[in-house]
């Protein structure tokens, strides 16, 4: 063969190997496609739709659980549909929806974030629903008041909520407060700081967190803080723009608290190194007398505390502290399900369809029987099948009240997560961050 | 007839680089290009990029996160090269000298982190520090030194040392081969005549193999220096930048500024600022060190 024509036959395959292997890494679908029986529809149009989201199939969660059985309940209702599902663990989603937000290119319909909401309307990526949510009032009507508010801008709805979280609970081992003397659980902010020092005298860690993700601090023990300090007024001033401002006393006598409780040793030595799954290993190994976490955690726990750990633990949230609201839990939507402005009207019907579904009553009876909170009244329920933890923690809601939780931009958020790092290791104090906050709110 | 081999026609030469360049145009080129031209932007994705000029170089300058995370990253940098080219260049004396046996499994072993994923170096090493179950405490308490126990991640003042160390310990292997191939092209006749003139061993190694080896060494802290400058896997495993942003470097800064704060057009600035620093960095390295002329 000449010459020439082996370097031609080298190209060739060297560009095809290029080729085959940018086949090969692209997409990344880690969950195969969800098609039904479409054979017998000709007459039909078969629509498939995209989705992304990180409701993982396995240790799913009570919505991930609820999702794929509404899912695949549709599906087999209407046999002209296909959806290609893509599902990410928790924050590669995240990180995968910025990047496809900035192209400008996000799938049909997707888990939409509270706080993305701003940014994709800014850049024309969704739309309002209202038209769509008020032609169905029954199906509107059976959502729990105010779950809407957080994804609604301007008085226009952009995503339908399936679950409220609850942000900052308390779970607490009433054998090691018996054991250090403290007969009672503290019912107020003296007892609460004294039963730490106790805590910590006796060799135990008084509150075990997990704060890698940057994140914890601030969702799970900050917001039940400020509630203690901030009434709901001053809340409501922060989220519309009323004039409150995070160097009022409210925000910044929070952050002291906090700043205290670090300064006694509250909490355990690695906080910020291990994540929120790994420290509930300190409340099991009954190392830790208290742990909080967000509802999500009610059913891993159940799941994974030992039997004892669980007979001795008890649902409770923060001791009134100073003012605020003496027995308030932040609570949110934080997530809900979102579609792209730019799909084709057929497919825009049936994932509008499809959403109502995800929603309605049956899909949150799923939730609620598996240990979650769902966002829509879900009727009658089979209460047998809730864990001992989920009804402790059900008996805990109906003694506490729900405030909302304030949606800071991304930017106030990044800053808020790292600056809370910095001021339990000493590195900044709360003036300072109060300051620092205000500022990149203002510019934001 | 004249050999093909050596001297090949132009067409096979550019044929044959057209799939490596094509590749590497599009996928670092042609971003940077695109990176430098989003740096005038403010950018929060999405169809809106509002011109601003010069208004995010001129906050970069004065922005005083940028600069503690480029003094991490100055940091780091000083300690690869101290310890991972010191490392590597007393491993690669060893390793061409006689006493050593076994030189093959020596050199499998050193080398094998290199081949590694760097983020699944980052978790390994996660576990490793890790204070109830990591082997670090655990090898500490089984010699009695249980006084150095203590949760090394969150260690705001020594966080940057041990977010060092696994970078230290995946890439030595890498200038090991560099230095020991350095060292084998050192021609036999001149270590003869050391040895007859009676210089042997360590005075060897530092008075004829290394000042041999000083183009190789400047080379290698070039890489050094390069490779530190964008390190971002291994820290964004093992501490996301924390405690607080004790351990945070630029690359990562410019990962939350985009993907977290969704400020695009200030986290290319911040890429182009990574940029023109390590251009600056690597200049200095070629001036301060003196060049050989033998």
């Amino acid at each position: 063969m000449r010459r020439s024509k082996i370097v031609l036959i080298t190209i060739l395959v060297l560009s095809m190997v290029l080729a085959a292997g940018g086949f090969l890494f692209a997409g990344g679908k880690q969950e195969g496609e969800m098609k039904s029986d479409d054979q017998a529809q000709p007459a039909e149009k078969h629509i498939t739709l995209t989705f992304t989201g990180y409701f993982m199939k396995e240790n799913a969660e009570a919505p991930a659980i609820a999702f794929h059985k509404s899912v695949a309940k549709y599906l087999e209702e209407h046999p002209n549909v296909s959806i290609d599902e893509e599902i990410l663990a928790h924050d590669a989603y995240e990180t995968k929806m910025m990047a496809m937000a900035a192209s400008g290119e996000l799938p049909d319909f997707f888990q939409l974030k509270s706080t993305w909401i701003k940014n994709f309307v800014d850049n024309d990526l969704i739309e309002p629903m209202n038209d769509y949510i008020d032609a169905h009032p029954a199906w509107k009507n059976n959502f729990y008041p105010g779950t809407f508010s957080d994804f609604t801008l301007d008085g226009k709805i952009y995503g339908i909520p399936y679950q409220i979280a609850t942000v900052s609970n308390l779970f607490y081992n009433k054998s090691i407060f018996e054991e250090c003397g403290i007969s009672k659980f503290p019912t107020n902010r003296e007892e609460f700081i004294s039963a730490i020092k106790t805590l910590r005298a006796k060799g135990f860690i008084p509150i075990t967190a997990g704060n890698k993700g940057g994140w914890f601090l601030d969702v799970v023990i900050f917001r039940g803080i400020l509630d203690r300090y901030a009434s709901i007024d001053w809340k409501n001033s922060m989220i519309h723009g009323g004039g409150a401002k995070l160097t009022d006393p409210e925000f910044v006598n929070a952050l002291k608290e906090l700043k205290t409780w670090a300064d006694l040793n509250a909490f355990n030595e690695d906080i910020n190194s291990i994540d929120y799954m790994q420290m509930r290993n300190h409340y099991f190994n009954r190392k830790a007398a208290m742990m909080m976490d967000g509802s999500g955690g009610v059913k891993p726990i159940s799941d994974s505390a030992p039997q004892e750990i669980l007979k001795d633990t008890v649902v409770t949230t923060l001791p009134p502290l100073a003012g605020g609201t003496p027995n308030g839990n932040p609570a949110t939507a934080g997530w809900s399900y979102g579609y792209s402005k730019n799909v084709d009207p057929d497919k825009k019907a049936v994932i509008l369809d499809l959403m109502k579904a995800l929603s309605g009553s049956d899909n949150s009876r799923i939730i609620v029987e598996n240990n979650g909170l769902p966002a829509s009244n879900p009727g009658n329920y089979d209460k047998s099948k809730l864990s001992d933890l989920t009804v402790k923690y059900n008996e805990m809601l109906d003694h506490t009240v729900m405030t909302p939780l304030i949606n800071f931009p991304p930017a106030v958020l990044q800053v808020l997560y790292s600056g809370l790092q910095e001021m339990i290791i000493g590195q900044t104090t709360p003036e300072a961050l109060a300051e620092k906050l205000q500022k990149e709110l203002e510019n934001s | 007839m004249r050999s093909k081999l050596l001297r090949p026609r132009k067409s096979t030469l550019i044929s044959l680089l057209t799939p490596g360049v094509g590749v590497y145009l599009f996928v670092a080129i042609i971003p940077l290009l695109l990176a430098l031209r989003y740096s005038f932007f403010k950018w929060s994705g999405g169809k809106k990029m509002q011109f601003v000029g010069f208004a995010n170089f001129l906050r970069l300058v004065t922005d005083s996160d940028f600069w503690f995370t480029f003094k991490n990253n100055v940091t780091l940098i000083v300690l690869c090269i101290v310890l991972q080219i010191g490392l590597a260049l007393v491993l690669s004396l060893l390793l061409t000298s006689k006493a050593l046996k076994f030189k093959g499994v020596h050199r499998t072993v050193i080398f094998f982190p290199a081949v590694l994923s760097p983020v699944v170096v980052g978790i390994l090493w996660s576990l490793i520090y890790n204070k109830d179950i990591g082997i670090l405490n655990w090898f500490l308490r089984l010699v009695g030194l249980q006084s150095l126990i203590r949760p090394w991640l969150d260690d705001p003042k020594g966080i940057m040392f041990f977010v060092s160390l696994p970078v230290i310990w995946q890439y030595v292997g890498i200038y090991l081969m560099i230095f020991v191939a350095s060292i084998s092209s050192i021609p036999v006749e001149i270590l003869e005549a050391a040895e007859i003139d009676g210089v042997s061993g360590i005075k060897q190694a530092f008075h004829i193999t290394i000042p041999l080896l000083f183009d190789t060494l400047k080379l290698a802290i070039m890489l050094a220096i390069a490779g530190s400058m964008k390190i971002f896997d291994h820290i964004f495993v093992l501490t996301g930048g924390g405690p607080g942003k004790s351990s945070m470097v630029m690359a990562q800064y410019a990962y939350i500024n985009s993907f977290k704060m969704f400020r695009f057009g200030y986290s290319s600035t911040i890429s182009i600022g990574m940029l023109i620093l390590s251009l600056a960095l690597i200049l200095l390295s070629r001036k301060l060190l003196p060049s050989t002329d033998i």
